[in-house]
């Protein structure tokens, strides 16, 4: 009885406490105008891709139902004009944002993923004072070096270009390149976190690597990983623009990246410009609100950078 | 080029030196040529990482190049053969890259598919035209990313910062080849200021002051989108570091010693603050020039990226290669440029 | 300390000096740019730029692809023959005349008399035997290069007789040895590059007998040519010939709005639409022999009649490809995607060649007609099911949809056809795919249905064979090596009507291509989908003499089929006719009048811009550079 009553008080506590540090970061966070800035439009891009079949109907995507006139300027009914098949160039915003989201999120998921698992163990094996600790970090810390110095595009290009167009493949290409800039964070972070004192006892305690990394170090390089992810987020997103601008996005998936291509494969600067202006705002928009974000993320986890 | 890779490039880079720096510090005085010559071993070794990479990038993944090319070209079976001659198609695994590695170090990229001529020479044609115009954008976009950085982050919060650092944001997030159509149409099409496109003006003034200026009015477009690009990445790094750089105790004490403002910025803040910001510039230097593929798409100029361009569309694989192959060993030599100023100049190496 | 402690302050002041510097630099050139009327100057009168979409690869005819490329080679070098610039029947041109054995089995050439190579050397009867017995080698890079036009030639029969004189036999009668569009290489310069070396030799200075000479190439950007001065029809009307090459046709349409090109091919609709009415622009939208066409896998199988792949055999039947057929709605792809520069296709050898095109009779024409689309399936044994796809004998009727993602137009015409389909209950699933590997699942057998298109010379011979039983894949598995046919169509009657009218000429052949068409019609392995037409655009304020093909009202000026017409009689406005105008025989086009006059108003504010532009940047540079100054000097006062 009295021990399970004290765990569920030690459970409240850790809650509590928690909670108040949440609490207290919000605060933080709440004070950065930019970065509410960049919440609110964030917020927003996702709420229009996720009410997306509330906001538009999907036969709008469909060329051959489309029954407006063909790259036409804004009126009531396509208030951002059409495109060259007659269909609302909104209704195609609307539902691109569901796909350069989904690619952005998607790919920045797999890359965060490799990021932090080469990142934490490099960082954990690092500090064991054995000879094969230190070597295990040695030898994953160049290979990130070597991917690093892998200029991303031709990269993205060869690899897009041998597996063919296709959401899957974009996603894997783009998450596959990204990654070490976030490894080399992470074990930077960890490494840090190692030194803490309650890893000592609990390595004195007996944990496995895998219960001090999954237990210990993750928690703790966690709040950083996030405000890494959503910086990736923005650079993602641009990636996919630049492969779909190259011709190797999936144009079957009519993402923004696909909607700049189509304008600029009809030829810039004829019919509704709003065409080729709408995607690239739009595109700005979102890459500017995650960079926003992770920034003051970034700024209001770490107190050295709280006073940018 | 994701900010986080930066972040983590100069990460590595700054941890490097921290540890080197230990390291000269505790040896002897041969510290510096001998962390110069570490330093320039590793390049190589990273330099030969790349070239396996390629390898098996472009030589393993691919099923089989050659049968890649034969409808969209009509090849004959004596041109499948000299194709699967080069890339050893039908040799054993190991045999292939022994070849491969014979031949890459003797500088044999191998013959383009699509021009018949050396890879060298393709590439060798649209080198200078890259240089040319990363040069000068980077040129460009230093110092005034740098200068608008130093203004911002000194009056921060300023009506100055606030507006320099919305724009700054903005330019980052933009796509550089919509800036660049977006240019084309305003500046080449509406009002034709500037030419659609392309190095050089046909016939005509090709001597002297003329074929100069030609040349610079063909370069303002596809520049100005460069330099817009990464000025705003180079200004907001500036601006944050010089933030830093003002929060730290040196300066407060001469601040309290009473050192005027511009000689404290002139004199501590802004030379401490310019080497992260110089160590960004030239660890992105290596990657502004594969990142230029889409800027010298849209206006046609005639460098390494537009011929990455034609060659992915082609596809001419052996040029695809060997456009990857010097674009990683610019990433590499950048760094190690970036690296070798930054050990001679950074003080804590120079005690050593 | 090693770090230099000179002041960043200063650095920037000299840094900023330089971006003024810059700016300045740049002004001038700003100026003097922007009006059509001055681009022109600066490149002399008599300079024609050509912009083209597909880059030239280079100046060797026997391994070029682009339609760029065979333009360089058709003004570099002379064929025997010309295709007439009115009617695509044999015209001379190094060949004045010609003549056939009674048993049509041997074939006599007379070459003109005179003619030289660039390089001064003169060119006769051996350089052409030399050709056609390098081109007939077996098996032989130049052979396959040529195959469509020495196909039947005998290697050991081909040989000069005298000076003026060639003769070749060829295998069985074949009338189009009339017509032998193949480029005469000079033998003093080609016996020197072995077979072996063929395929990788850039040919950089080519010698040739055409219009034109290389003067200049740079890859991924242009080919300069220079008026040939010897040329036997006499010296061209422009005295420079440059290709220009685009990657982005937006900027191609830009430049020539802007004067600093003459003539633009491969524009997009909106891109042609968009010059409609700028001065000093003439538009030219005509016919050519291209069109697309969705494809259908009909049973694939290698030459030996070897089942191959996992096609659904739904295909096989053809009822439903004919119900598929009728669901396509032509009209509405001619209005969006070409914005009404095509028009519906029906059999494969388009309409600019009457005398083959089969026009199938208005009631078995697959016109738009879903009704009954759904009736042809419903009659078939597909029967409405779950979701709203069809269903017979517990099998759905799921298709699947590839295309080329590399093109602009396949990728916009798929959702269509997905959306068409999908409305007479066919599931298909789109793909888009690199031509690569689409080429290789198709040569493997592993698809449905396919958008792809082709491009028909007017000798409608290789277009036809591509619907021949031999051409199906060859080869073993995994992967087969594809033939040309993309459709296995093998059908014994077409094949016998396709080696019946390699034999005969005239009428008699017209009839029997007509009648090919007509069983492919009714079979429908490819339903068409749109000959579209070539959109060009020229500056007719300053150049005039084209020569289109085949007729003014529906001719194409330049990237003619396998001709080069407009070439050697183009000449700057204001200029008479050259020689070769008469020599060569140019007929002209009717109207276009030169606008001049109406293309020095917009250039003026256009130059204007570019000054007041130059001049702001000079002074925004100047003012930070002051600013940064002043800033500097208060702080200093300050103190």
């Amino acid at each position: 009885m009295t021990t399970a009553t004290s765990v569920i008080g030690g459970r409240q506590i850790a809650w509590d406490r928690r909670r108040r540090a949440l609490a207290a970061f919000w605060r933080r966070y709440r004070k950065d105008r930019s970065g509410m800035i960049g919440l609110v439009i964030l917020v927003v891009m996702i709420l229009v891709a996720l009410a997306a079949p509330l906001l538009a109907s999907s036969r709008g995507l469909n060329p051959g139902l489309a029954t407006y006139p063909a790259n036409a300027g804004p009126a009531l009914r396509y208030p951002l004009g059409t495109d060259s098949d007659g269909r609302s160039v909104l209704t195609e915003l609307i539902w691109g944002s569901r796909i350069s989201l989904l690619i952005g999120f998607a790919a920045t998921f797999l890359s965060m993923v490799i990021g932090a698992i080469i990142g934490i163990v490099a960082g954990h094996f690092g500090t064991l004072r054995n000879w094969f600790g230190p070597q295990t970090d040695n030898v994953l810390m160049r290979i990130t070096d070597w991917f690093l110095v892998i200029p991303f595009l031709p990269l993205a290009i060869v690899l897009a270009r041998t597996l063919g167009p296709s959401l899957h493949v974009i996603i894997f290409v783009i998450g596959i390149t990204s990654w070490p800039g976030t490894a080399r964070i992470i074990r930077a972070q960890a490494l840090a976190v190692e030194t803490r004192p309650y890893l000592e006892r609990s390595r004195a305690l007996g944990a496995g690597h895998w219960h001090q990394m999954s237990k210990h170090v993750l928690p703790n390089v966690m709040p950083l990983l996030l405000a890494n992810t959503i910086l990736t987020v923005a650079g993602t997103i641009l990636s996919e623009t630049t492969l779909s601008f190259l011709g190797l996005g999936d144009p079957t998936r009519a993402s923004w990246g696909e909607m700049l291509n189509a304008a600029f494969n009809s030829g810039v600067g004829t019919g509704n410009a709003l065409w080729l202006v709408a995607p690239g705002v739009a595109i700005i928009l979102v890459v500017m609100a995650f960079t926003l974000v992770g920034h003051t993320l970034e700024a209001a986890l770490n107190p050295k950078l709280r006073e940018r | 080029m994701s900010s986080a890779m930066l972040d983590g490039a100069l990460a590595a880079a700054q941890e490097l030196r921290e540890e080197e720096a230990g390291a000269a510090n505790g040896g002897t005085g041969l510290g510096l040529v001998r962390l110069l010559s570490v330093k320039v071993v590793s390049a190589l070794i990273t330099l030969f990482f790349v070239i396996v990479f390629n390898f098996f990038l472009f030589r393993v993944l691919p099923a089989d190049p050659a049968r890649n090319l034969v409808r969209g070209s009509t090849l004959t079976a004596s041109q499948m053969a000299v194709i699967n001659r080069t890339f050893g198609v039908g040799l054993p695994l190991p045999r292939q890259f022994w070849n491969y590695l014979a031949q890459t170090f003797q500088g044999h990229l191998g013959i383009s598919f699509q021009f018949h001529i050396p890879v060298a020479s393709v590439i060798g044609a649209a080198l200078w035209p890259t240089i040319l115009l990363v040069g000068s954008s980077t040129v460009l976009s230093t110092i005034i990313g740098v200068w608008i950085g130093i203004r911002a982050g000194w009056d921060r919060g300023s009506t100055f910062d606030r507006t320099s650092t919305a724009i700054c944001n903005t330019l980052y997030a933009m796509p550089d080849f919509w800036l660049g159509m977006v240019l084309l149409i305003v500046f080449a099409s509406k009002w034709a200021i500037f030419p659609a496109g392309g190095m050089h003006s046909f016939g005509g003034g090709s001597t002297g002051f003329a074929s100069v200026s030609d040349l610079l009015w063909h370069l303002t477009l596809p520049a100005v989108v460069l330099t817009l690009v990464y000025l705003a990445e180079y200004s907001l790094v500036m601006r944050s570091s010089l933030i830093d750089e003002l929060g730290s105790d040196y300066l407060l004490t001469a601040r309290a010693k009473g050192l005027r403002d511009a000689m404290v910025r002139r004199r501590h803040a802004v030379p401490n603050a310019l080497l992260p910001s110089i160590t960004l510039i030239m660890l992105n230097l290596g990657f502004v020039i594969s990142g230029a593929i889409t800027t010298e798409t849209v206006f046609s100029w005639p460098g390494l990226g537009l011929a990455s361009y034609n060659a992915l569309n082609y596809p001419d694989y052996p040029v695809l290669e060997g456009a990857f192959l010097l674009f990683s060993a610019a990433v590499i030599a950048a760094n190690l440029v970036a690296d070798l100023l930054l050990t001679v100049f950074d003080p804590r190496v120079r005690q050593a | 300390m090693i770090r230099s402690h000179s002041t960043p302050g200063s650095l920037l002041t000299r840094l900023l000096a330089a971006a003024v510097l810059f700016g300045a630099a740049a002004a001038p050139a700003a100026m003097l740019g922007g009006q059509p009327a001055q681009a022109a100057k600066v490149r002399g009168p008599s300079t024609f730029v050509v912009g083209n979409t597909a880059a030239v690869d280079g100046m060797n005819p026997y391994v070029g692809l682009t339609n760029a490329d065979f333009e360089v080679y058709g003004l570099v070098y002379d064929n025997l023959m010309d295709y007439g610039q009115t009617n695509y029947a044999p015209s001379p041109r190094l060949a004045t005349s010609w003549s056939v054995s009674k048993n049509k089995l041997v074939w006599t050439y007379h070459i003109r008399h005179g003619v030289k190579w660039s390089d001064g050397v003169p060119l006769t009867a051996a350089d052409v035997a030399y050709t056609f017995s390098r081109d007939t080698i077996p098996g032989s890079t130049e052979e396959s290069d040529n195959s469509s036009y020495v196909a039947n030639i005998v290697h050991s029969s081909v040989k000069a007789i005298g000076k003026y004189t060639v003769q070749m036999a060829v295998t069985k009668p074949t009338p189009n040895m009339d017509l032998l569009i193949v480029p005469i290489l000079p033998k003093h310069i080609w016996e020197h590059v072995s077979e072996k070396q063929v395929s990788n030799f850039p040919n950089n200075n080519p010698v040739g007998s055409g219009p034109f000479i290389v003067t200049n190439f740079k890859i991924n950007q242009s080919v300069t040519l220079k008026a040939n001065p010897n040329y036997w029809g006499g010296k061209p009307g422009i005295s420079k010939l440059i290709f220009n090459d685009f990657t982005n046709p937006s900027a191609e349409a830009i430049a020539l709005k802007n004067g600093s090109i003459d003539f633009a091919e491969g524009l997009t609709a909106s891109l042609f639409n968009s010059l409609r009415g700028q001065p000093g622009i003439t538009l030219d939208n005509a016919p050519s022999g291209n069109w697309d066409e969705l494809a259908f896998n009909t049973g694939a199988a290698t030459v030996s009649g070897k089942p191959i792949g996992n096609g659904n055999p739904v295909l096989k039947d053809v009822n439903v490809r004919r119900a598929i057929s009728y669901a396509l709605n032509r009209e509405q792809l001619v209005k969006h995607v070409f914005l009404n520069y095509a028009e519906p296709a029906t059999s494969p050898i388009p309409p600019i060649y009457p005398q083959y095109h089969y026009n199938p009779p208005a009631n078995e024409i697959y016109n738009y007609d879903p009704k009954k689309a759904e009736a042809m399936l419903t009659a078939d044994g597909w029967k409405m099911g779950p979701g709203g796809i069809r269903v017979k004998d517990g099998k759905q009727l799921k298709l699947r949809l590839y295309f080329g993602s590399d093109s602009p137009t396949y990728t916009q015409d798929a959702p269509y056809v997905k959306s068409w389909l999908t409305a007479i209950g066919i599931g298909v699933t789109v793909t888009g795919m690199n031509e690569s590997t689409e080429t290789q699942d198709i040569g493997n057998g592993d698809y449905d249905m396919f958008i792809w298109g082709w491009g028909v010379e007017p000798n409608p011979d290789f277009q036809l064979s591509v619907f021949t039983c031999g051409q199906r894949s060859a080869g073993s598995p995994p992967n087969y090596t594809p033939g040309w046919s993309d459709s296995f169509f093998c059908d014994n009657q077409y094949d016998s009507l396709y080696a019946a009218q390699k034999l005969v000429g005239g009428v008699a052949r017209q009839k029997i291509v007509k009648q090919m068409q007509q069983i492919l019609y009714a079979d429908e392995p490819y339903a068409l989908l749109y000959y579209y037409n070539d959109t060009q655009a020229f500056r007719s304020d300053l150049f005039t003499g084209f020569a289109p093909q085949p007729d003014a009202k529906n001719g194409l000026m330049l990237f003619q089929e396998v001709s080069w017409w407009s070439y050697r009689c183009l000449r700057p406005v204001g200029t008479s006719p050259a020689l070769t105008d008469r020599n060569i025989g140019c007929q002209h086009e009717i109207g276009a009048p030169a606008q001049a006059a109406a293309a020095a108003s917009s250039g003026v504010s256009g130059g204007m811009i570019g000054g007041i532009a130059a001049a702001v940047v000079v002074l925004v540079a100047g003012g930070l550079f002051l600013a940064r100054r002043r800033s500097a000097a208060t702080a200093d006062e300050r103190e």
